[in-house]
């Protein structure tokens, strides 16, 4: 009953904000300009100025800082896709391997390193895996952010370790799976944007206090939990000749 | 067939198959929903798989010729479980 109504208030919360975003917006652009109005008409009348030219100085104050706003969320150190996935070829990749019952991952996971060759500092290193069995042949794959250690963001030269379990293709209890293909897709540069660096740290928090909310009321498994209980699914079947160059399979 | 040993029903779970040659040359393969758990207006409510419960599944297979085997034809039937849903936790008191 707890939960419905959380969820109802969740809900409603969520609708507002859809109807009434235009009127959320709105003040809040507005909110600025009468802001540094107001405190520049008190403050240079304070200093005796007339007002005609606090209100010059106030819009001079208002246009400057909308400008260093605009020049701050226009600063592009992350770089173009383009730079981006050049920005792949500076990563060397190198012991990359299949590894088994080592410490934070039970069962089959994928470890490897990774080398800045380059002269630009990364943020994140976007990886491809093929997983193939003993013989080579294709048993799915996957596309990530390497979770690295230590942390991000990689220094030119330096050289990180990575984990990697691929549970939720049940990958790391499929006992074919015993060698792994790799190659970095894309990588991402430092957003030098402190605007933005705000934003996603705002973000961030509210999504670690969610989280935070949910753990609470855990409801669903995770990767590694449904991986762990497929351990207790099994499957089986056999094939059967239909004639005419036609198969079926079933149990 | 499919058998949850588990103490958990199964919403969904999905099968990879493949035909493999006597040299272990793939012929053909498909995945498989053999767990759904979705509505279709047409068959109605798919049932989860329940705990401790069993479920028969089949299908046709298409093989086609693979130029790095040198018979064709199919000796063996690899099945693999792909994924699986499990749904909400049950509730604890």
């Amino acid at each position: 009953m707890k939960r419905v109504i959380v969820r109802s208030i969740i809900g409603v919360v969520f609708l507002v904000l859809g109807l009434g975003g235009p009127l959320i917006v709105i003040p809040a652009l507005l909110a600025p300009w009468v802001a540094v109005c107001r405190g520049a008409r008190r403050l240079f009348g304070r200093l005796g100025i007339a007002p005609l030219w606090s209100r010059a100085l106030a819009m001079v104050l208002f246009i400057a800082g909308l400008g260093l706003a605009l020049t701050d969320l226009r600063a592009r150190a992350s770089g173009s896709p383009f730079e981006q996935i050049d920005g792949a070829k500076q990563i060397a990749l190198s012991e990359v391997r299949v590894v088994q019952g080592v410490a934070g991952c039970p069962n089959r996971c994928v470890a490897g390193t990774v080398l800045n060759r380059g002269e630009r500092t990364i943020a994140e290193v976007y990886l491809v895996f093929d997983y193939l069995d003993a013989r080579g042949r294709a048993l799915g794959g996957d596309g990530l952010v390497a979770s690295l250690s230590p942390p991000g963001p990689l220094a030119p030269s330096a050289r990180a370790t990575f984990l990697y379990s691929p549970s939720a293709s049940l990958m790391g209890i499929d006992p074919r799976f015993t060698a792994v293909k790799s190659r970095v897709s894309t990588v991402r540069f430092p957003d030098s944007s402190h605007l933005r660096r705000i934003g996603r740290w705002v973000s961030q928090a509210a999504l670690r206090l969610d989280s935070g909310l949910v753990r609470g009321r855990s409801e669903w498994c995770t990767p590694d939990e449904t991986q762990e209980y497929a351990k207790n699914v099994a499957v089986a079947g056999r094939l059967l000749d239909a004639g005419a160059g036609r198969y079926r399979w079933r149990e | 067939m499919i058998d949850n040993r588990g103490g958990l029903p199964l919403r969904a779970a999905q099968v990879r198959v493949w035909a493999e040659d006597a040299e272990g040359v793939v012929l053909g393969g498909l995945v498989d929903e053999v767990v759904r758990h979705y509505y279709d207006s047409q068959e109605g409510a798919y049932a989860p798989l329940p705990a401790h419960g069993t479920r028969p599944f089949s299908g046709d297979l298409m093989l086609s010729p693979n130029p790095l085997s040198k018979t064709n034809v199919p000796v063996s039937l690899e099945i693999s479980l792909q994924s699986i849903s499990l749904g909400p936790k049950p509730a604890t008191p």
